[in-house]
């Protein structure tokens, strides 16, 4: 289907233009095609801090996060003919990237979380935390993020470390866009006691609470 | 009172609430956008929520990647990439293919082995007589489907996982209360077809009876499917 037909249908449904392969995709993915290495490389050079960042917070592993990225990206290069253009480039190469880094979670690459989510709850409401202790802050968040499962952890991470919006990462997940809803509210539930410890007035919020 | 807790029957109210990490993180499109937030100017919870949301996405953005140098990591893929390889596109131009110029190898069965093209042949023959008589002894020895849980033989009254399949109109967080009033945990994140895998607990606010419970459930609106899963 041409690529216009579809951002004007899509614009009358409502979906965000920016979530759909446009002409720059179209023109990238069509050089790949031909075996034009100098455009596969713009293409990795461009992706590469990306995916790493992605697949490197999936797995906590920088070596794995390295070997994965050139395999992600490699994939391209072997068979281009994979995109069909229904999304943004980005988006399918994301959608190869989760894959492969869900299967290397599965081979236990990934330690699950040190602190059960029980007494990470505890340790958050001991814990006096000042503007000055972000580092520390850092580290639980660490901890409250490895709480998560995997398919939660991917919906945090595409949403609010690379932006995405939720119908992107349907298509990289392969699910429905409720179940991406559904995995963000069930991460929210889980992250909640550590979000508790960043709000600024939060002792105001407890009063508030309790009156 | 949590920035998650709903009112308990405000199904516009949960909608928003479940979009707004894609408000918080600019992706809404126009009209959406626009709705949330006109939802956002009387609905103090989500405005809360709104907040709460932020200040994850900040710290998550302050998380410290080290990410190696790219120029060097694709130095390392050139060495794996092969010339490129052939695409079979249909706007590919004919003289891209570069497999379907070299000739195709062909069998070529001499000597001893000249009756292999006819035993082949007769294996075939052998394979189309006898597939629709197993096709018909399976018929009268399996169910005639399958259920999502396959290979599974439900147990009334047993204490087993529930399979359950929801309206996409239901709301995660409708969906969450449901399964907290019949005391019921999720056990298996919704995937592609968005079935849920949920146990029943015996704690507070389980109800005594699984029939009960998957009775309890099936009376419910937006509820599609209930199913027990218990191995064999």
């Amino acid at each position: 289907m041409d690529s216009e037909l579809i951002l004007m249908m899509d614009r009358d449904a409502g979906i965000p233009a920016n979530t759909l392969c446009d002409d720059r995709d179209q023109h990238s993915i069509a050089r790949i095609r031909e075996g034009n290495a100098a455009a596969f490389e713009a293409l990795y050079l461009e992706l590469h801090p990306r995916l790493y960042g992605f697949i490197y917070r999936m797995t906590r592993d920088q070596g794995l996060a390295e070997d994965l990225v050139n395999e992600t990206l490699l994939l391209v290069w072997e068979k281009p003919e994979g995109f069909n253009g229904q999304s943004k480039l980005s988006t399918w190469i994301f959608g190869i990237a989760y894959r492969k880094a869900l299967k290397a979670i599965a081979k236990g690459v990934r330690a699950s979380s040190a602190v059960p989510l029980d007494d990470l709850s505890e340790v958050l409401t001991d814990q006096k935390v000042s503007a000055t202790r972000e580092v520390e802050l850092e580290n639980l968040l660490s901890v409250a993020l490895g709480s998560l499962s995997d398919e939660q952890l991917a919906v945090v991470e595409l949403t609010f470390t690379e932006g995405l919006a939720y119908r992107e990462i349907a298509v990289i997940l392969g699910c429905p866009e409720n179940t991406v809803k559904t995995r963000m509210f069930h991460a929210r539930r889980k992250l909640e006691p550590y979000l508790a410890l960043l709000k600024p007035d939060r002792d105001e919020y407890r009063h508030e609470e309790m009156t | 009172m949590s920035t998650l807790q709903t009112h308990p029957s405000n199904h516009a109210h949960e909608d928003i609430l479940t979009r707004l990490p894609w408000l918080a993180n600019g992706s809404l499109g126009a009209e959406e956008r626009r709705q949330v937030e006109a939802h956002l100017e009387v609905c103090s919870i989500c405005r809360q929520e709104l907040s709460a949301l932020h200040a994850l996405a900040e710290t998550l953005g302050k998380q410290s990647v080290p990410v190696p140098d790219s120029h060097a990591a694709f130095d390392r893929l050139k060495a794996r990439m092969s010339p490129r390889p052939v695409m079979a596109t249909r706007n590919a131009s004919p003289g891209m293919d570069r497999t379907r110029s070299k000739p195709r190898p062909r069998l070529a069965f001499r000597g001893r082995h000249r009756y292999i093209p006819l035993a082949m042949a007769a294996t075939v023959l052998m394979a189309v007589l006898i597939a629709p008589l197993l096709t018909q002894w399976n018929a009268l020895t399996e169910p005639g489907f399958h259920t999502l849980s396959d290979r599974v033989n439900p147990l009334p009254g047993s204490r087993g996982d529930l399979r359950l399949v929801f309206d996409s109109k239901l709301t995660p967080p409708a969906i969450d209360r449901l399964l907290r009033e019949v005391g019921a945990e999720v056990i298996g994140e919704p995937g592609e077809g968005g079935i849920y895998t949920v146990r029943l607990s015996s704690g507070a606010g389980a109800q005594a009876d699984p029939s009960a419970v998957m009775a309890y459930l099936r009376q419910q609106e937006g509820v599609l499917l209930v199913e027990v899963v218990t191995t064999q």
